[in-house]
């Protein structure tokens, strides 16, 4: 089968630094790949140079089963969304979304705007100038915006970094249905890791220009790859296993019981749950989440347990 | 390892690049080829007699120019943006309008003015020269002033406020320092322009470089002299570029975009009345009384039947003046466009290339004219043009020293205007099918046009008062205003200048006024 797009052994220098070395990634038709990695990783290069904005040193680029390596950015039919300002701030909102459509003819390219304002929910808004719109408003303008040519992926970076909290979660769901709808695959650049996991179908997880792993967010939370990736998604403490290694456990895998060898550092209130800050007998840190029952206080002695099938 | 490959885009735009910067940088450089050869008794004598005096004389002239605007320009740019009185808008707008009045038509009336006030030969004095130049100049200052002022955020202040600093510290610790780069640009134009005068330093009997160069060109008609003494004067220049370098350095901090600007402060009455004050006198020097004479000036000689003594008329004069700024401008505006485009995501070699181009802009117009008329006659002796057509003497000719001196203006600002185009909306019109050409014209253009209007206004100003080229390379027949203006004065004719002064007064403004809603529509596009 062919992927939407896919990236074989990409490499990018800019300047003096080598951003990206050796990536490979491939994303499915209609799948949404979402890309973690701390500032500085190459996250934003690698979506760069997928679009053609920056050249890949070595490697291949596939795009909807084309070589598009040696291509310049106009002719790769890729979708970008930036985190603002992209919009075309002279042009109205429908003129932004038809800019990809000259090889329409007209009346075609009046249905597609349109079909686009009903998928991104702006019918009414289409004569408004960008300047105009409040900044969910002109994210889902972006979108329709990438959208309309019909590429086979949309690369999203960091759409939802200039929105606030509620908003970035509403419209993170509207933007994964809609992508569904179309059946476009997707690659989305976030710093945000619950972001990363509940939106996911698929969570990369890229450090010092390398994609470390690559998986459904089920398999990437609980059996990380390296300690790093486990560190990096969420919260985790390590207990010794019975194989003499360290088990990974994160904070709901983890029961706090009052008196023992361990002293409770910190509670949190976190709200469903409060959290534990625990320091060990053997001076290592374990985090556990718990219910609102059995209260521990900081300063307390307590044991603690790992929950099976959690 | 990819092979390089050699993209045709990439080189078409090198090539024009490199074309656009041959063209208007080489009557600059061929000036340096003079050198080869110098004319050692011409030289000799100059320096001997008269070139020390020039050089302290036109070093005096600019310090008191270039200090005398930095602080008026400065302190009304703090004014208007510092503090709310009644008519804060209009007052900023009013405080442009000097600039469409020329240092040598206020020079001759104030000169006229005060010759009854301080006698005619004490009015022939540097000082009085380096006032005028303050009062018709200080706009430039102004103006990059108050843009500085106006992106420097409230919350910088606020902070330096709570820091225990009173308004006075504020201002002299943070929002001067802040806004240096953006004063010492405004005070290198005023640096260059002082250098290059020729018409207010004339009636004011001061003996500067650029007069020097005028006067050995006309006197002796010696090229190879006024060449050498052109480079004494491009010198002059560079040496200016370095200061303004140095002091432009740690150049651009501007306020996050999402931080409020500075709100002004009211002020009591008493501060009205002050802040007032000042601005009426200022505006009443600079222009209230220039045009109140040379409308006076006007009437008197219409009654009289006395203002129509120049071959041609009026008509025939603000007919050419009209056609030449507007051949100029629009080709350096074109040029400097296409040139700013074509430069903008290329890198830094090619943003050094676009550099070169603007050397005409830091060369004073009798060093332009003199490297144009070098080169144009190169092109003339090897008699390529049909007809027996010759460049030199002829409109084209002109059109291109001028170009040659101004593209800066247009480049410079345009590329400014490009600058602040937002990156990922020039990337997502690539990313969505259009090619470089596409996403200039349709993006990048449109999207700076207010910057590019701006640049366009100032570039119709400048060209409009320019002298000396005009006055140098004019064919023969195509007289502008500000030769007659300049035939005028020379021979003290105050009343016979006055009308084509007014006309010269009544252009500018126009292009003044363009210029104020250009700056002013941009900044809310911004905002």
């Amino acid at each position: 089968m062919t992927f939407a797009v896919e990236v074989q052994q990409v490499t990018c220098r800019l300047g003096e630094r080598d951003v990206l070395h050796g990536v490979d990634l491939a994303v499915n038709a209609g799948e949404l790949i979402t890309l973690v990695g701390p500032s500085g990783c190459g996250k934003s290069t690698l979506l760069r140079v997928i679009a053609g904005l920056e050249e890949a040193t070595s490697g291949k680029i596939v795009v909807g089963g084309v070589d598009v390596t040696a291509m310049p950015a106009e002719k790769r039919h890729v979708g970008l969304v930036f985190q603002s300002n992209a919009l075309f701030g002279h042009l109205r909102v429908d003129k932004n979304i038809a800019f990809g459509l000259r090889h329409l003819p007209k009346q075609e390219r009046r249905e597609r705007v349109q079909e686009m304002l009903e998928l991104v929910k702006l019918g009414n808004l289409s004569r408004r100038y960008p300047h105009q719109l409040s900044g969910g408003e002109q994210q889902r303008v972006a979108l329709a915006r990438a959208l309309a040519p019909q590429p086979p992926v949309v690369l999203l970076d960091e759409p939802f970094g200039a929105l606030d909290e509620v908003l970035r979660e509403e419209l993170g769901w509207e933007v994964k249905d809609i992508l569904t709808k179309r059946n476009t695959a997707a690659i989305l650049v976030t710093h945000d890791r619950h972001e990363a996991i509940t939106l996911g179908d698929r969570v990369a997880v890229m450090q010092d220009g390398k994609v470390l792993q690559c998986d459904v967010p089920r398999v990437v939370y609980e059996q990380p790859i390296t300690r790093f990736v486990a560190d990096f998604l969420a919260v985790a403490s390590y207990v010794p296993a019975e194989t003499g290694e360290q088990k990974l456990v994160r904070p709901h895998q983890l029961e706090v019981i009052a008196g023992g060898p361990h002293t409770v550092m910190r509670v949190e209130f976190l709200g469903s749950t409060h959290r534990y800050t625990i320091r060990s007998h053997d001076g290592s840190t374990l985090v556990a989440d718990l219910g609102p029952r059995n209260p521990l206080d900081a300063g307390d002695s307590c044991d603690v347990r790992v929950l099976k099938n959690s | 390892m990819r092979p390089m490959r050699l993209k045709l885009g990439d080189m078409f735009g090198w090539a024009t690049i490199l074309g656009i910067v041959a063209l208007v940088a080489s009557p600059v450089l061929v000036l340096a080829w003079s050198w080869r050869d110098p004319s050692g008794d011409v030289w000799a004598e100059l320096w001997r007699t008269r070139l020390p005096g020039m050089i302290s004389t036109t070093a005096i002239l600019l310090i008191a120019v270039v200090g005398g605007t930095v602080v008026l320009g400065t302190s009304l740019a703090w004014l208007v943006s510092a503090f709310h009185f009644p008519g804060r808008r209009v007052v900023g707008w009013l405080l442009v309008t000097p600039l469409a009045i020329p240092g040598y038509i206020g020079g001759f009336v104030w000169l006229d003015t005060l010759s009854n006030v301080v006698g005619a030969r004490g009015v022939r004095s540097l000082w009085l020269c380096a006032l005028v130049l303050i009062v018709s100049l200080y706009p430039y200052v102004f103006l990059f002033a108050r843009a500085a002022f106006a992106d420097q955020g409230a919350d910088t202040l606020a902070a330096a406020r709570s820091l225990g600093l009173g308004s006075w510290g504020a201002f002299f610790q943070v929002s001067l320092p802040m806004a240096r780069p953006a004063i010492a640009a405004g005070a290198a134009l005023v640096a260059m322009e002082t250098l290059t005068d020729i018409g207010t330093v004339r009636l004011f009997n001061v003996s500067t470089l650029s007069d020097g160069v005028m006067r050995v060109w006309f006197g002796t008609g010696d090229l190879g002299a006024a060449t050498e003494l052109a480079s004494a004067l491009t010198g002059a220049a560079l040496l200016l570029i370095a200061c303004e370098r140095l002091l432009r350095r740690g150049g651009r901090q501007s306020r996050a975009s999402a931080e409020k600007v500075m709100s002004p402060r009211t002020l009591t009455v008493f501060g009205n009345a002050v802040v007032l004050s000042v601005v009426v006198v200022v505006l009443t020097i600079a222009v209230v009384i220039p045009v109140a004479r040379l409308i006076n000036w006007s009437i008197e000689s219409n009654r009289a039947g006395t203002a129509l003594t120049v071959a041609g008329g009026i008509r025939h004069h603000a007919g050419n003046t009209l056609m030449l700024m507007a051949a100029a401008t629009v080709t350096a505006i074109v040029i400097g466009t296409i040139l700013a485009l074509v430069v903008a995501h290329r890198g830094r070699l090619a943003r050094l290339a676009g550099r070169v181009s603007t050397v005409g802009y830091a060369m004073p117009g009798p060093v332009v004219a003199v490297g144009a008329v070098v080169m144009l006659a190169a092109v003339d002796r090897r008699d390529v043009l049909p007809d027996s057509f010759l460049l030199v003497g002829s409109v084209i000719g002109l059109v291109y020293a001028l170009v040659v001196r101004f593209i800066a203006v247009g480049y410079q600002g345009v590329e400014a205007s490009l600058e602040r185009v937002p990156q990922p909306a020039v990337e997502s019109a690539r990313v969505l099918g259009a090619g470089r050409m596409r996403t200039a014209f349709t993006i990048e253009v449109p999207a700076a046009r207010f910057g590019i209007l701006a640049a366009t206004a100032l570039l119709a100003v400048d060209i409009t008062k320019e002298l000396p080229i005009t006055l140098l390379l004019r064919p023969f027949g195509v007289d502008t205003l500000s030769v007659w203006v300049w035939q005028a004065t020379s021979e003290s004719l105050w009343a016979q200048a006055a009308v084509p002064s007014l006309v010269m007064v009544f252009m500018g403004m126009f292009s003044v006024g363009l210029l104020l809603v250009a700056l002013e529509r941009g900044a809310e596009l911004v905002s």
